[in-house]
């Protein structure tokens, strides 16, 4: 069974004043466990939204998407953040990390809305930064932080939770190649791990990385090769 | 884990306003100053309404005192002023004795005297005390005849010489003879013995508490004590000299209870309106429980006053609390969207931005209260020292003041003003930053 299903996805924005903007046409996907997949597009060709609807943050108009096994189309908001918390890690071209805590504290925020008392989140956001090999750095703020120890920190708390799909958005985008490219070495250790990955990006030396290219043209795929 | 997410929420709140303490301040101090004016005007209320009350107290809350006043024109009333030359009001014995009979329950008091002199009887002396008194005092305090009478209303009005003994003194002075119908001296002046008292012993009876000896009293009518030992009053002012007779300038009249004391007041008022026939007003009426509820109405009005003043001043406050949350809201507008990209629901936004108001508010609270307690203290001694300085005058008025009391209620009331407007003011704050779309909210500046 795939990890995740879309459905002859559709979403379709209102603008107001009857406009309407279509910015999903009809979008079906396939993910496996443990595929380290990219998806790739100009601008304007959806990537985004379809990154939004994998990491419900966003409903589709019509149309199904099948996470786990669980059909999490139609959920309410409240159901959706759980879903979201429990299951999708983000990680952001511009960080996001909050500015005024450290990076363990930056890395237990998905923790703490799973309700994980605070030894244990202090115990895993430990655990993770040792992981992406941020050592000593973790107990400094982000603005103390270079780029790619930022990046690391977001990896670090996408993983907290452990969960099905890391999606990231253009992660090496504000990065020098050199840093992005250990950034990208780590989602490559990860998915070599098993996990699985989906990286959003435009640039093409991102996605050779990767296992799987699809491409998405004006709401539509276009193709979906192999690496 | 519900008492986890409280806590976790609450360490949460507290944090956030930590990492922003100047902004944290500026919105406390709305809430702090309205419940400094709250604590300082209630303080200063009750402060004075304690005071007054005090002064009216000390009158007795269940008593009515009657008291003589001297009229302005010159008219007689009885036949022995009208034969002297001496202006006779205010008044009489006769009004204590009608008050008391026609007043259930109620212990009149009218001053009596007590003198100490020397009792003779032919060879024999003793030393005693002369008491003045009237003639339901035997009722009032349960004194009993062994023979002969007590005094009675006749003697009072005749102002009679008749006396009645104390159990030790007629054993002293009379071993051997029926002491009824026989005349001693007290003093300068002699008295027939008309009635000699059980045996009653040592006792507290007197007014200061004192013990007294009540068998070494003598007991003489009260009019007999005052015209022996003196009560006209004279006056030589310039021109000639005019004599004042008035037989009482007060009577008091106990009553058991505050529920006695508008009916008795009607009863008094009626018996001197019937019994006072001088053309100017002679008696007045005091009735310190009237006063003490104008009092009490007097103090609500101020409360009302002040709590209305205060709440206005916390209800800015808590428009100044609304708007900097509203402001740290949209500042913090990327960290809303990252957190529910993290998970958080909308409660959980709620949760977070309305801790940090009430929390704020809270504290805000806790701090005004010692500062307006402190306030309430320096207020005073403040408007006396401008009083002073500018010469108004009014400082002894002005010092009825220096007393301030922070009552509990005051207390819990601001605080829990305090914790209500933090909540009222927080709540549209943290709608609006749970209602914030996350992905808007990521792309935020």
């Amino acid at each position: 069974m795939s990890l995740a299903q879309l459905i002859n996805l559709r979403k379709v924005y209102q603008m107001g004043a009857g406009v309407e903007v279509v910015a999903l046409q009809d979008i079906s996907l396939t993910i496996e466990a443990g595929q380290y997949t990219a998806i790739m597009g100009p601008s304007g060709s959806g990537k985004s939204t379809i990154l939004n609807l994998i990491g419900c943050l966003d409903r589709p108009t019509s149309g199904q998407y099948i996470l786990g096994g669980e059909d999490v189309s139609r959920l309410s908001d409240g159901e959706l953040s759980e879903v979201r918390g429990r299951r999708i890690g983000f990680v952001f071209q511009s960080f996001n990390l909050i500015p005024q805590l450290t990076a363990l504290d930056n890395i237990e925020v998905p923790l703490f809305y799973q309700r994980i008392h605070r030894r244990q989140r202090r115990h895993r956001s430990l655990e993770l930064a040792e992981q992406v090999g941020l050592g000593a750095r973790a107990r400094h703020k982000p603005m103390e932080l270079s780029g790619g120890e930022q990046q690391r920190v977001a990896i670090a708390r996408a993983m907290a939770n452990d969960p099905l799909i890391i999606l990231a958005d253009e992660p090496t985008g504000n990065l020098d190649s050199r840093t992005g490219q250990e950034i990208l070495a780590i989602f490559g250790d990860l998915a070599a791990r098993g996990r699985t990955v989906i990286v959003v990006t435009h640039d093409e030396s991102v996605g050779r990385r990767t296992h799987c290219i699809i491409r998405v043209a004006d709401g539509k795929v276009v193709s979906q090769t192999a690496n | 884990m519900l008492s986890f997410k409280t806590t976790e929420t609450l360490r949460l709140g507290v944090e956030s306003l930590l990492l922003h303490p100047g902004r944290s301040v500026l919105t406390m101090l709305g809430i702090l100053f309205g419940v400094c004016a709250v604590i300082a005007t209630l303080s200063v209320v009750e402060g004075i309404s304690h005071k007054m009350q005090e002064e009216v107290l000390k009158m007795g809350a269940t008593n009515i005192i009657v008291q003589a006043v001297r009229p302005p024109e010159s008219q007689t009333t009885t036949s022995a002023a009208a034969a002297s030359d001496a202006l006779a009001y205010g008044l009489t014995y006769d009004d204590a004795e009608r008050i008391q009979s026609s007043v259930k329950g109620a212990e009149v008091i009218v001053p009596a005297r007590k003198i100490p002199a020397m009792a003779r009887y032919y060879t024999r002396r003793t030393r005693v005390e002369v008491f003045g008194t009237v003639p339901w005092y035997n009722e009032t305090y349960g004194i009993q005849v062994a023979s002969g009478r007590w005094l009675t209303p006749t003697d009072l009005h005749k102002t009679d010489n008749v006396c009645v003994l104390g159990a030790s003194v007629a054993g002293a002075l009379m071993p051997r003879e029926e002491p009824v119908g026989q005349t001693l001296w007290l003093g300068e002046y002699a008295y027939k013995v008309v009635g000699v008292l059980k045996a009653r012993g040592m006792g507290s009876g007197g007014k200061a508490g004192k013990t007294q000896d009540y068998d070494r009293a003598v007991y003489i009518p009260l009019t007999a004590a005052s015209r022996r030992w003196g009560q006209v009053l004279t006056d030589r002012s310039a021109g000639g000299h005019s004599h004042e007779i008035c037989e009482l300038h007060e009577i008091t009249v106990k009553l058991a209870s505050a529920q006695q004391v508008h009916p008795a007041e009607r009863i008094i008022t009626h018996l001197l309106e019937k019994f006072h026939t001088t053309s100017g007003k002679d008696w007045d009426v005091l009735v310190p429980l009237e006063r003490l509820e104008a009092l009490e109405r007097t103090k609500w009005l101020f409360v009302v006053l002040g709590v209305s003043i205060a709440a206005i001043s916390l209800l800015v406050g808590g428009i100044g609390i609304m708007n900097i949350m509203l402001a740290s809201v949209t500042e913090r507008t990327r960290e809303i969207g990252i957190r529910r990209a993290m998970g958080a629901k909308r409660r959980d936004v709620v949760e977070q931005f309305l801790v940090e108001t009430v929390v704020l508010s809270t504290l805000g609270g806790l701090a005004g209260v010692p500062i307006g307690a402190g306030l309430a203290t320096v207020i005073p001694w403040g408007l006396t020292r401008v009083a002073t300085t500018l010469g108004i005058g009014g400082e002894a008025a002005l010092s009825s003041l220096s007393q301030t009391i922070v009552t509990p209620g005051a207390v819990i009331l601001a605080l829990g003003t305090s914790v209500l407007v933090g909540v009222v003011s927080g709540v549209y704050p943290a709608y609006r930053a749970s209602m914030m779309d996350p992905i808007r909210a990521l792309r935020h500046e």
